[in-house]
C-alpha cells in the first residue's frame, strides 16, 4: 500500500489520527498527547461503545425525539397553562411532563440498549473475540454499565435548561428537584445493572426470546414504580423530615449500590470461562452487601421504633430471600477444582480455615451460606432489642420471640433443603452440564416436596378433613413457620427440626474434608515470569508530559 | 526468506520438510502448539477423540476435514475459548486451560464468523482491538498503521464495516488478528465464501506471515486450497485425527494405487499377456493402442515394469502414471461422516 494514498483529500482525517498530518502547533500536538493518554487510560469498551451508540440510529431517533417532546411540551404545557402561569405555582405540571419525557429513555431505552448490546456481543460471535483480548469479564461489563451511564448523562444534560425552566415557574424546591433526578438516576441505573445481568443468560434464540420478556417486563414495572413515585413527589412534595430523607438517602445508595455490584459480579462470572474462579467475586461482594444491609439496619434505630421495626423486619426478610437463594445457586457450582483455582488456594493453615469458604464448589458453598445467613440474623436480632430499647417503643417482645424461632427454624430448614438441592444437582451432573440457576429450580422442587409430600399424605389418612399438626408434619415448613409464628408450635416439633438441621449442618461439614484437603499448587516459574513480563506491557512506564519543553530532569532543552 | 523456504508462483511458500518435525519425534525446540490427547464431548456427542499433534515454531499447518468434524472445536480449545473434557493444550509451553491470559497474548484468532461490529468504521474497529490487548499511545498507532497497510484497508479505513465486500471484512478480520503482532495465528475456514482473487490475495498473506515467523494453523474442508501454503496438514474426521504429515507424504501414504496409461505401437494382446501376472499390477485393461494398468508400486517398479515390455520387444510409444488428485485423497481418507 503506497504511502501516497493519505494524501489524497478523503484520508486527512485518517493521516491526522495516525499522526502523519504535517506539523502543527506545539500547544496542540500537547493537548493532543493529553488526549491520547486519557483515552488510553479509559476502558476500551467504553470508548467503542460511546462511538456505536453515538453514530447509532437508535441513539439518533431517541435523541431527537427526546428533543422534540421537551420543546413541545415546554410550548403546550406553557400554553394550557396561561394566564395562571404568571400568577400561580406552574412548576408542578411542567416538571411532570419533563419527567415523563426523559424517564422513557432513561428508564426504558438506555437499559434495554444495555441488554441488546452485551446480547448482541454474545449472538454475534464478538463476545468470544473479546475474550482472547486482555480485557476481563469485569471490564466488559462495566464498559457496558459505562457507556448506559454516559448516555443518560446525555439525555440528563439535553433536558436540564426544561427542568430549569420548570423551577422558575414556582411550586417545586430544589431539595424536591434534587431527589426526583435522584430517584431517576437510581432507578436508571439499577435497571441496566438488572437487565445487562438478564442479558448472558440466554444463549439460544427460544430463551433470548423469554428473557426478553423477563427483562421488558422488569423495565415497565421499575417504570411505572419510579413514575408513581416521582409524580407523587412533584405534586405532593417531600413528605419525610431532614433526618428521615437523609437516612432514606443513605439507605437507597447503600442497598442499591451494593446490590447492584452482586448483579455487575454475577454478570462478570457468566462472560467468565469455566477453568477461572468464578464464585470468589461473587461471594465477597455478597458478604459486602450483608454488611451494608446491616448498617442501613443499625442507623434505622436512629429514627424512632416505627421505621426502625420495619426496616429491620425489611431487612430481614431480604437477607433470607438472598441466602435462600444464593445458597441454591452456590450448591450448584461445579464440583471440580482445576489446577488453576488451587493455585490460589489460600496457603496457611489459619487463612484456610478462614478463606476456604470463599473458593468455588457447593461443599463451601453450602457452609458460606449458612454461615452468613446465621451472622446476619445474628446481628439482625441484637438489633431487634436493641429496638426494643427505644424509647418509642410498641409491645413487641412477644413478636419478636416468635420471629427468633421462626429464623432458626428457617436457617435448619435451609440446611436440609439445601443438602436436597446437592443431591438433586450430583444426580443431574453425572449426565449434563449444570449452570447455576439449576440450583434454584432444585431449591423449588425441594421446598414444595418437603411442605407438600407430609401434607398429602396427612390428608389422605385423615379421608381429607382437616387434621391437627403432628411430628410427621416437621418437613413441611410451611405449616411449622406458620405455628411458630403464632407461637403453637410444639416444642419437640421445633426441636427436632433443630437436631435434624443441625445434623445436616455438621454431617456436611464432616464430609467436607476432601473439598478442604486440596493443597495449592505452585504456580510455574515460567507462568510467574511471564506474568511479570506481561505487567510490563500493559502498565508501560509512563514518560511524563512535558508542555513547557523542560525535559525529564526539569531543566530547559 | 529463510533458506529452506521457497515461493511458488501463487504467493505461498514451500519449506522443506526438514523444518517438519513429525509426532513423537524429539526436538530440541519445544513445539509452538501442542494438544496433547484432547477430548472434547458435549454431552453424548464426541466432537474431539484423543486428538495429539504439534506445531514447530513459524510453521504453518492445514487443518482439513468435513463439516462438523471437529476442526473448530479443537481450535477454539487452542484460542482459550472452550475447555477440553481431557487432555492438555499448549502454546509456547503455556497451558491453554491454566494460563490463558498469558496464551491470549501470543495468539491472534480468527473464528469462522467476521465478528464485526455495526455502525463502526474499520480504523475504529481496529482501534477498538488495539486497545483492548492493551497497546498504548504510539505503539498502537505504529501497529495500526502496519496492520492496514499489510492487509491493504488504509483506503477503507474510514469507511463503515456495514457496507465491505466478504473479501474486505476477510482482511479486515485478518487485521484485528494482527493488531497486536501474536506469534500464533490460529484461521478458522479463512477462504470461505471468497472469490478465486480473494483467496489468492489471502493466501499471499498468510504466506508472508510465515515468514516472518509466525505459526500459524488454519482450517478448511477443502484440501487443494490448503496444500500450496502448508508445511504440514491434518485430516480430521468425527473427531478423530485420520492423517498427518505433508501432502506429499500423505499422498504417498494414501494414494499407492496408481493407474499407469502405456500406448504401444504393436500388438495390445501380446503386452498385456507379458506383464499381466506380474509384481505390483493388479489390473490390465486394453484400451485401443494403450494398455491401462492398476498398479500399487512406486516409481522404480513402474521403470522395471516398462523395460520388461521393451525387453519382450513391444514398441512403448508412452508411458504415464496418474497419481490420485487431493480431492481423490481426501475422499479415501475420510468417509463424510458427520456426528
Amino acid at each position: 500500500m503506497s504511502v501516497t494514498a493519505i494524501q489524497e483529500p478523503k484520508d486527512v482525517n485518517l493521516a491526522a489520527i495516525l499522526g502523519e498530518s504535517p506539523a502543527e502547533p506545539k500547544w496542540l500536538r500537547w493537548l493532543d498527547k493529553v488526549a491520547v493518554r486519557a483515552g488510553d487510560a479509559i476502558n476500551p469498551i467504553l470508548i467503542k461503545e460511546t462511538r456505536q451508540a453515538l453514530k447509532s440510529r437508535q441513539f439518533l431517533v431517541t435523541f431527537s425525539l427526546l428533543l422534540f417532546a421537551a420543546l413541545g411540551w415546554t410550548i403546550a404545557g406553557s400554553l394550557l397553562l396561561m394566564p395562571q402561569i404568571y400568577f400561580l405555582p406552574s412548576a408542578p405540571t411542567m416538571l411532570t411532563g419533563y419527567y415523563l419525557v426523559l424517564a422513557v429513555p432513561m428508564l426504558l431505552v438506555v437499559p434495554l440498549a444495555a441488554y441488546r448490546s452485551l446480547e448482541g456481543e454474545i449472538d454475534d460471535g464478538t463476545l468470544e473475540l473479546l475474550s482472547v483480548t486482555s480485557l476481563s469479564p469485569r471490564q466488559i461489563v462495566f464498559g457496558k454499565l459505562g457507556s448506559a451511564v454516559l448516555q443518560m448523562m446525555l439525555y440528563f444534560v439535553a433536558l436540564f435548561p426544561c427542568v430549569a425552566y420548570a423551577y422558575t415557574l414556582r411550586g417545586v424546591d430544589i431539595p424536591t428537584i434534587a431527589i426526583l433526578m435522584g430517584l431517576l438516576v437510581t432507578f436508571g441505573l439499577t435497571l441496566t445493572i438488572v437487565s445487562i445481568f438478564f442479558a448472558p443468560m440466554a444463549r439460544v434464540r427460544s430463551s433470548q426470546v423469554s428473557t426478553l420478556l423477563v427483562v421488558m417486563a422488569l423495565l415497565i414495572g421499575g417504570e411505572i414504580a419510579a413514575g408513581s413515585l416521582a409524580i407523587n413527589l412533584i405534586q405532593y412534595g417531600n413528605p419525610l423530615t431532614a433526618q428521615q430523607t437523609g437516612f432514606l438517602v443513605v439507605a437507597v445508595v447503600l442497598f442499591t449500590g451494593t446490590l447492584s455490584l452482586v448483579f455487575l459480579m454475577a454478570t462478570a462470572v457468566q462472560l467468565t470461562p469455566d477453568s477461572e474462579n468464578r464464585s470468589t467475586p461473587v461471594r465477597m461482594s455478597l458478604m459486602i452487601h450483608q454488611v451494608a444491609v446491616v448498617g442501613i439496619a443499625a442507623y434505622s434505630l436512629d429514627l424512632g421504633f416505627d421505621i426502625a421495626w420495619f426496616t429491620l423486619l425489611a431487612m430481614t426478610g431480604h437477607l433470607v430471600v438472598t441466602w435462600v437463594s444464593v445458597g441454591a445457586m452456590m450448591c450448584a457450582e461445579a464440583p471440580t477444582m482445576t489446577p488453576r483455582i488451587r493455585r490460589e488456594l489460600p496457603g496457611t493453615f489459619l487463612s484456610r480455615l478462614l478463606f476456604i469458604w470463599f473458593t468455588p464448589g457447593p461443599a463451601t458453598g453450602f457452609v458460606f451460606a449458612i454461615v452468613n445467613l446465621i451472622a446476619g440474623m445474628l446481628a439482625m436480632s441484637l438489633l431487634f432489642d436493641e429496638a426494643q430499647r427505644l424509647p418509642d417503643v410498641r409491645p413487641v417482645a412477644r413478636m419478636v420471640a416468635s420471629y427468633r424461632m421462626m429464623i432458626t427454624l428457617l436457617i435448619a430448614y435451609l440446611c436440609i433443603a439445601l443438602i436436597g438441592v446437592r443431591v438433586i444437582i450430583s444426580i443431574l451432573r453425572t449426565r449434563n452440564t449444570v449452570r447455576v440457576g439449576v440450583g434454584m429450580a432444585a431449591m423449588a422442587v425441594v421446598l414444595l416436596v418437603m411442605a407438600l409430600i407430609p401434607y398429602s399424605i396427612g390428608l389422605h389418612w385423615n379421608d381429607y378433613r382437616q387434621y391437627p399438626y403432628s411430628v410427621w408434619q416437621i418437613t413441611n415448613w410451611v405449616w411449622t413457620l406458620g405455628l411458630a409464628e403464632t407461637n403453637g408450635l410444639p416444642e419437640e416439633a421445633y426441636w427436632l427440626v433443630m437436631a435434624l438441621g443441625g445434623m445436616a449442618f455438621f454431617g456436611h461439614l464432616l464430609l467436607l474434608g476432601r473439598v478442604v484437603l486440596p493443597q495449592r499448587l505452585l504456580t510455574p516459574q515460567r507462568v510467574l515470569e511471564e506474568r511479570k513480563r506481561m505487567q510490563k506491557i500493559l502498565l508501560p512506564e509512563t514518560t511524563p508530559i512535558d508542555p513547557l519543553g523542560l525535559g525529564t530532569e526539569g531543566k530547559p532543552v | 526468506m529463510t533458506p529452506n523456504t521457497k515461493r511458488t508462483p501463487g504467493g505461498s511458500i514451500r519449506r522443506s520438510s526438514s523444518s517438519v518435525i513429525p509426532p513423537g519425534v524429539h526436538q530440541d525446540e519445544p513445539p509452538c502448539i501442542e494438544l496433547r490427547r484432547i477430548y472434547r464431548f458435549f454431552g453424548t456427542t464426541k466432537a474431539v477423540q484423543d486428538i495429539s499433534f504439534a506445531i514447530p515454531k513459524g510453521s504453518v499447518f492445514g487443518y482439513i476435514g468435513p463439516n462438523g468434524a471437529g476442526k473448530t472445536t479443537s481450535m477454539r480449545i487452542l484460542a482459550t475459548l472452550d475447555l477440553p473434557s481431557y487432555g492438555e493444550a499448549f502454546i509456547d509451553g503455556l497451558s491453554v486451560i491454566n494460563d490463558p491470559e498469558l496464551v491470549r497474548h501470543r495468539l491472534g484468532y480468527m473464528p469462522d464468523s467476521y465478528g464485526t461490529y455495526r455502525d463502526v468504521n474499520c480504523w475504529e474497529y481496529l482501534d477498538f482491538y488495539a486497545r483492548a490487548y492493551g497497546l498504548t499511545g504510539q505503539e498502537r498507532l505504529q501497529r495500526l498503521r502496519w496492520v492496514l497497510d499489510f492487509t491493504g484497508t488504509r483506503k477503507i479505513a474510514e469507511k463503515p464495516i456495514r457496507g465491505l465486500s466478504k473479501g474486505m471484512k476477510q482482511r479486515l478480520c485478518l487485521g484485528r488478528a494482527l493488531i497486536h503482532d501474536p506469534s500464533v495465528l490460529i484461521l478458522d475456514e479463512p477462504a470461505a465464501g471468497l472469490d478465486p482473487r480473494a483467496r489468492i490475495e489471502l493466501r499471499q498473506m498468510i504466506g508472508e506471515l510465515a515468514e516472518r515467523g509466525k505459526t500459524i494453523i488454519i482450517s478448511s474442508h477443502i484440501l487443494t486450497e490448503l496444500a500450496e501454503m502448508c508445511d504440514r496438514v491434518g485430516i480430521i474426521e468425527q473427531g478423530r485425527l485420520l492423517a498427518t504429515g505433508t501432502v506429499d507424504e500423505i499422498q504417498r501414504e494414501w494414494a499407492a494405487h496408481r493407474e499407469l496409461e502405456i500406448r504401444l505401437l504393436s500388438d495390445t494382446g501380446d503386452a498385456a499377456n507379458v506383464i499381466r501376472g506380474s509384481e505390483h499390477v493388479n489390473e490390465v485393461v486394453i484400451d485401443g493402442e494403450h494398455l491401462r494398468i492398476e498398479f500399487t508400486g512406486d516409481i522404480r517398479d513402474q521403470a522395471e515394469l516398462v523395460r520388461k515390455l521393451v525387453q519382450a520387444g513391444c514398441l512403448v510409444a508412452e508411458a504415464r502414471a496418474h497419481s490420485k488428485s487431493l480431492e481423490d485423497v481426501f475422499l479415501q481418507v475420510t468417509e463424510g461422516l458427520v456426528q
